[in-house]
C-alpha cells in the first residue's frame, strides 16, 4: 500500500494521458482484487480509491456515500463505470440522465449528492 | 466564292422563314447558294452561322412574346408549332447542306430539325425567365380557379406542362404542382382554421371538404393527386385531430356526454385515414370516462378495502360490462384512437390479483353453493384477461389449489379442470402445468390407496390414507419434519415398503405440516365417568396428543424437545388446543402469559365435554400474524420469480440481437413480459448488471450505453 501511494506520487506526472490513467486505474481493480473473489470488498476499494485520485473532492464524495449505504462490495464493472462517471458527468450532473445505463449505485450517488446539496 | 454574300442572301431567307413573312428569292437560288457553300468547304461555318440565326431568333423575338403575353402557357404552345413548321421550311431550303455535310458528319452536328428543337428547348422552355413567367401565370390560374371553382382550365394547362417535358417531369413540377400544392395546403389550413372553434362542426365540414376536393381533383396527373391526398390528410386532419379530442366546446367529451353517434362516426372514419403511429393523447376522454363511471369506481374501491371479494368480483364484472356497451357503442372501431381507448379503459379496470384468487378459490370450494360453476368460471375468466399482474395470481391460485386438494375441500375435479382448461387457452402450458400436475398426484395416490388397502386389508391397525404429492409441483415449501409417535410411524413405514415395491429411485418424506387424523380421547371424569370423543386433530396436534399416552405433564420445552416439532408451529398447535374456546380445550396450561413460554406446563384436560362424539379441533385461523407472514412469503417469492424471469427474458433479447443499446434492451424487456406483469425499469437495470457481473452480458468499450452478448 505504502509503495503504492509512493508510486503515485512519483508518476503522478506520467499518468496524465487520459488513455493510460484508464488502463492504470482498471489495472489497479485486478491487482487489489483476491484472486478467487469476483468482487472488492468495500473498504479495500474505497482505500485504493482515495490513493489513486489524491485530493478530488468528487471522488471523496463518492466515499462517504458509499461508507453512509450498504457495505457491499464493488463490481468490476462498478469500478470501471465509475471512472467514465468521473469524466463524462459534470459536477452539477446537468447531463446526467438516469434512463442511461449508469449502474444503479451511480444512479444513488447522484439521488444522494442531489437531496444533500 | 464569297461566303459573306452567299450567306447574306441565305441568312434574309432563313430569317423570313422564320417571322412567317413573305419570301422573296427563289427556291432554286438558294439552293445554289448552299451549294456553292458546301462545295468550297465552308459547311461548318455555315453551321454556326445557322444555330445563331436560330438562337437569336428564339431569344430576342419568341422569348419576349411568351413573357409578355397575358396567356402565355398557350403563346408557348403556339410558337413552337410555329417554330417547328419554320425549320421545315429551313430544312428544305437548306436540304443540299443537310444531306452532304450533316448527313456525313452525324457525330458532331445535329440536323437541322433536331438542332432546332434543342434551342427551342433550351432557350425557351428551360430557359428561367419563361419559367419564372409560368410559374406567375400558373399561380393565378390557381387562385382564380379557387375562387370559381372552375377547374377546366387547370386542367388543361397542366396537362400541357407535363406534355412540355416529354417525359420530363421538372418543368410540370416546377411551374405547377409544386404551387399548386403549397397553394392548397393554404387554403386547406385557412379552411380548418375556420371550423376549429366546434369540433362538431369541424368534423362534419372537413369531412364535405375531404370528399369535395378529391372529387373534383381526379383529373389530375396520379402522382400530383396522392401527394395532394396526402396534404390534405396532413392539413385538416392529423393536424387537428388533437385539438377535437380535448378542446371544451363540441370535442369528444362533448360528444361522449351528447351522444353524437353520427359526428363520432365521421370523426372515426377521419381518423381512420390517418396514417399509422399518431400518438394520441386520450386523457381527457380517460378523464370523461372515470367521471362517466365514478359510482362504480368509488364502489369498487370501498369494496377493495372491505376485503369482501365475491361483491368484488361482482361490482367489476358490472362495471366491466357497462364500460364494454360505453366502448361499443362510441370506440369499437380498429383505429389507433380506439385501440388506445380500449387499452386505457382496461387500465382503468385493473382487478387486484390476490382478491381475484380468493374468487375463485371460493367458487371452486365446497360450500359455495354455485348453480352453474361454468357460467361463473367463464365470467371469472373476463377478469383474468385484465389482469395486470398475472404472476401474482398464478402464486396465489396454485397454493389455494394445494390446499384444496390436500384438505379436500374442493368441489369436484371436473370443476377445477375445467378452469385449469380455460386459464390454459388463455396462457399457454407454462401456466397450468404445475396445476394439472397437482391433480394427476391426487389422482395416483387415490388409486394408490386403493390397492394398498386391498393388498393389507387385514394387517392394518391403523386406517391409513396418504397423498403422494413430487415435490417440485406443488408450491409447498420446507418441510420441517418431527418425531411421530409410534403407531403412526409403524403405518407409515409399511407404506413405504408397499410404495418401494412399486417405485424405485424415490424417497418419501412425511410432510407433518397437513394431513389430519382422527384421535380416540378417553376422558377421565369424578366418579370414575369415562368420556370418550372421537378427535379430529391435525398431524401435529396428533403428534402432541400421543404423547399424554407416556405421561400427565410436559413442560412446552420438554415437548419441543420431544417431538422435535418446530417452534412457531408447535406454539400454534398447543394454542388451538389450550387457549381457544372452550369446546377446543382439550388441554390444559398452566402459565400467565399471553403467549406460551419454555417453563408452560401442559396436561389433558379431563374436564373436557362436548354435546358431540366427533369433535373437530380448528387450527387457530389466526388472521393477522401468521397469514400475513404467509402472504408476505408469497410476495417475496414472486419477486424472486420475477428476477429470474427478468433475467431470462434479458438474454433471451440479447441472445437473438447480439448488441442493444440500454433504452431498447429495457422496451424489449417490458414488451416480452407485460403478459404476466409489468416489469419496474430499475429492477431491469439492477438484473443487466448483475448479468454483467455474471458475464452473460458486457459493457461495449466506447458506447457505456450499449451491451454485447457474451455467447
Amino acid at each position: 500500500m505504502d509503495k503504492l501511494t509512493k508510486f503515485m506520487k512519483n508518476s503522478a506526472s506520467q499518468i496524465k494521458d487520459p488513455e493510460s490513467f484508464k488502463e492504470f486505474y482498471n489495472f489497479s481493480f485486478d491487482y487489489a482484487k483476491p484472486l478467487r473473489t469476483t468482487g472488492l470488498d468495500l473498504p479495500t476499494a474505497i482505500a485504493y480509491w482515495k490513493i489513486i485520485f489524491v485530493k478530488n473532492q468528487r471522488v471523496d464524495k463518492w466515499i462517504s456515500f458509499l461508507e453512509k449505504e450498504e457495505k457491499r462490495g464493488v463490481t468490476k464493472d462498478e469500478w470501471r463505470i465509475f471512472l467514465d462517471f468521473l469524466n463524462t458527468v459534470k459536477e452539477d450532473f446537468s447531463n446526467y440522465d438516469p434512463e442511461d445505463a449508469w449502474p444503479v449505485r451511480i444512479d444513488d450517488f447522484v439521488d444522494f449528492c442531489k437531496e444533500s446539496c | 466564292m464569297d461566303y459573306g454574300n452567299n450567306w447574306r442572301l441565305l441568312k434574309i431567307q432563313i430569317t423570313n422563314i422564320l417571322n412567317n413573312e413573305y419570301i422573296h428569292t427563289s427556291f432554286e437560288t438558294c439552293y445554289q447558294h448552299a451549294y456553292a457553300i458546301v462545295l468550297h468547304k465552308q459547311g461548318e461555318k455555315l453551321y454556326f452561322d445557322l444555330e445563331e440565326v436560330f438562337k437569336r431568333h428564339l431569344i430576342e423575338k419568341v422569348r419576349p412574346s411568351i413573357i409578355n403575353a397575358s396567356d402565355s402557357l398557350n403563346k408557348l404552345i403556339e410558337a413552337r408549332k410555329e417554330f417547328y413548321d419554320s425549320l421545315r421550311l429551313v430544312r428544305d431550303t437548306l436540304c443540299y447542306f443537310e444531306r452532304i455535310f450533316i448527313n456525313q458528319r452525324r457525330r458532331h452536328f445535329l440536323h437541322i430539325i433536331n438542332l432546332g428543337q434543342y434551342l427551342f428547348n433550351t432557350e425557351i422552355i428551360l430557359n428561367s425567365n419563361v419559367c419564372d413567367r409560368m410559374k406567375m401565370v400558373m399561380s393565378e390560374m390557381i387562385e382564380s380557379s379557387r375562387k370559381s371553382e372552375n377547374w377546366e382550365e387547370l386542367k388543361a394547362s397542366s396537362k400541357i406542362l407535363l406534355e412540355l417535358g416529354d417525359g420530363n417531369r421538372k418543368i410540370y413540377e416546377e411551374c405547377f404542382e409544386k404551387i399548386f400544392l403549397e397553394k392548397s395546403a393554404e387554403f386547406y389550413k385557412s379552411k380548418s382554421q375556420k371550423y376549429l372553434k366546434n369540433g362538431c362542426e369541424f368534423v362534419k365540414k372537413i369531412s364535405e371538404i375531404l370528399n369535395m376536393e378529391e372529387k373534383f381533383f381526379h383529373f389530375l396527373d396520379p402522382k400530383t393527386l396522392s401527394k395532394l391526398k396526402n396534404i390534405l390528410i396532413h392539413e385538416l386532419i392529423t393536424s387537428n385531430i388533437q385539438s377535437i379530442l380535448n378542446m371544451e366546446h363540441g370535442g369528444i367529451v362533448y360528444m361522449l356526454e351528447n351522444n353524437c353517434t353520427k359526428e363520432l362516426n365521421i370523426l372515426h372514419s377521419l381518423i381512420d385515414r390517418i396514417p399509422n403511429g399518431l400518438n394520441f393523447d386520450v386523457s381527457s376522454i380517460v378523464k370523461y370516462i372515470r367521471v362517466r363511471y365514478s359510482k362504480f369506481l368509488h364502489k369498487l374501491n370501498e369494496i377493495l378495502v372491505s376485503n369482501n371479494f365475491i361483491d368484488y368480483v361482482e361490482s367489476l364484472l358490472d362495471l366491466k360490462n357497462e364500460t364494454d356497451i360505453f366502448i361499443k357503442k362510441f370506440f369499437n372501431n380498429k383505429n389507433q384512437l380506439s385501440v388506445k381507448v380500449q387499452q386505457n379503459v382496461c387500465h382503468l379496470l385493473k382487478p387486484d390479483p390476490q382478491i381475484f384468487s380468493l374468487y375463485i378459490d371460493h367458487s371452486l370450494k365446497k360450500n359455495s353453493h354455485e348453480n352453474d360453476i361454468f357460467e361463473v368460471i367463464g365470467k371469472a375468466m373476463d377478469i383474468f384477461k385484465l389482469l395486470a399482474e398475472k404472476d401474482v395470481f398464478e402464486k396465489f391460485y396454485k397454493k389455494h389449489l394445494a390446499k384444496r386438494l390436500l384438505f379436500g375441500k374442493t368441489s369436484s375435479y371436473e370443476n377445477e379442470k375445467h378452469f385449469i382448461s380455460k386459464l390454459k387457452d388463455e396462457c399457454g402450458i407454462s401456466f397450468t402445468q404445475k396445476a394439472e400436475a397437482m391433480l394427476k398426484d391426487i389422482e395416483i395416490s387415490n388409486d394408490l390407496i386403493i390397492s394398498y388397502k386391498n393388498k393389507n386389508a387385514d394387517k392394518n391397525e391403523i386406517d391409513l390414507n396418504v397423498q403422494v404429492l413430487t415435490k417440485s409441483y406443488w408450491p409447498i415449501s420446507d418441510i420441517y419434519s418431527c418425531i411421530l409417535p409410534t403407531s403412526a410411524e409403524v403405518a407409515f413405514n409399511k407404506f413405504k415398503d408397499f410404495y418401494f415395491s412399486k417405485h424405485s429411485g424415490r424417497t418419501l418424506t412425511i410432510n407433518p405440516n397437513f394431513g389430519f387424523a382422527d384421535l380416540k380421547a378417553t376422558f377421565y371424569k369424578e366418579n370414575n365417568i369415562e368420556e370418550s370423543k372421537i378427535l379430529t386433530v391435525t398431524t401435529l396436534q396428533m403428534c402432541i396428543l400421543m404423547k399424554f399416552n407416556e405421561s400427565e405433564f410436559f413442560t412446552f420445552e420438554e415437548l419441543l424437545n420431544q417431538t422435535k416439532i418446530n417452534e412457531k408451529d408447535l406454539k400454534r398447535a398447543l394454542e388451538s388446543m389450550t387457549m381457544g374456546k372452550e369446546s377446543q380445550k382439550v388441554l390444559i396450561r398452566t402459565g400467565n402469559e399471553n403467549h406460551i413460554e419454555n417453563a408452560d406446563i401442559f396436561s389433558v384436560n379431563d374436564n373436557f365435554t362436548s354435546k358431540l362424539n366427533r369433535v373437530k379441533i380448528q387450527m387457530i385461523p389466526a388472521k393477522n400474524k401468521k397469514d400475513k407472514s404467509e402472504e408476505n412469503e408469497i410476495f417475496s417469492k414472486i419477486n424472486d420469480d420475477r428476477k429470474h424471469e427478468i433475467e431470462a427474458a434479458i438474454i433471451r433479447i440479447m441472445k437473438s440481437r447480439q448488441k442493444l443499446i440500454h433504452n431498447e434492451l429495457i422496451t424489449e424487456v417490458t414488451k416480452l413480459l407485460q403478459r404476466r406483469f409489468l416489469p419496474d425499469p430499475m429492477v431491469i437495470k439492477k438484473r443487466i448488471e448483475a448479468l454483467i457481473e455474471r458475464e452473460y452480458l458486457k459493457r461495449d468499450e466506447n458506447n457505456l450505453n450499449l451491451y454485447h452478448y457474451i455467447s
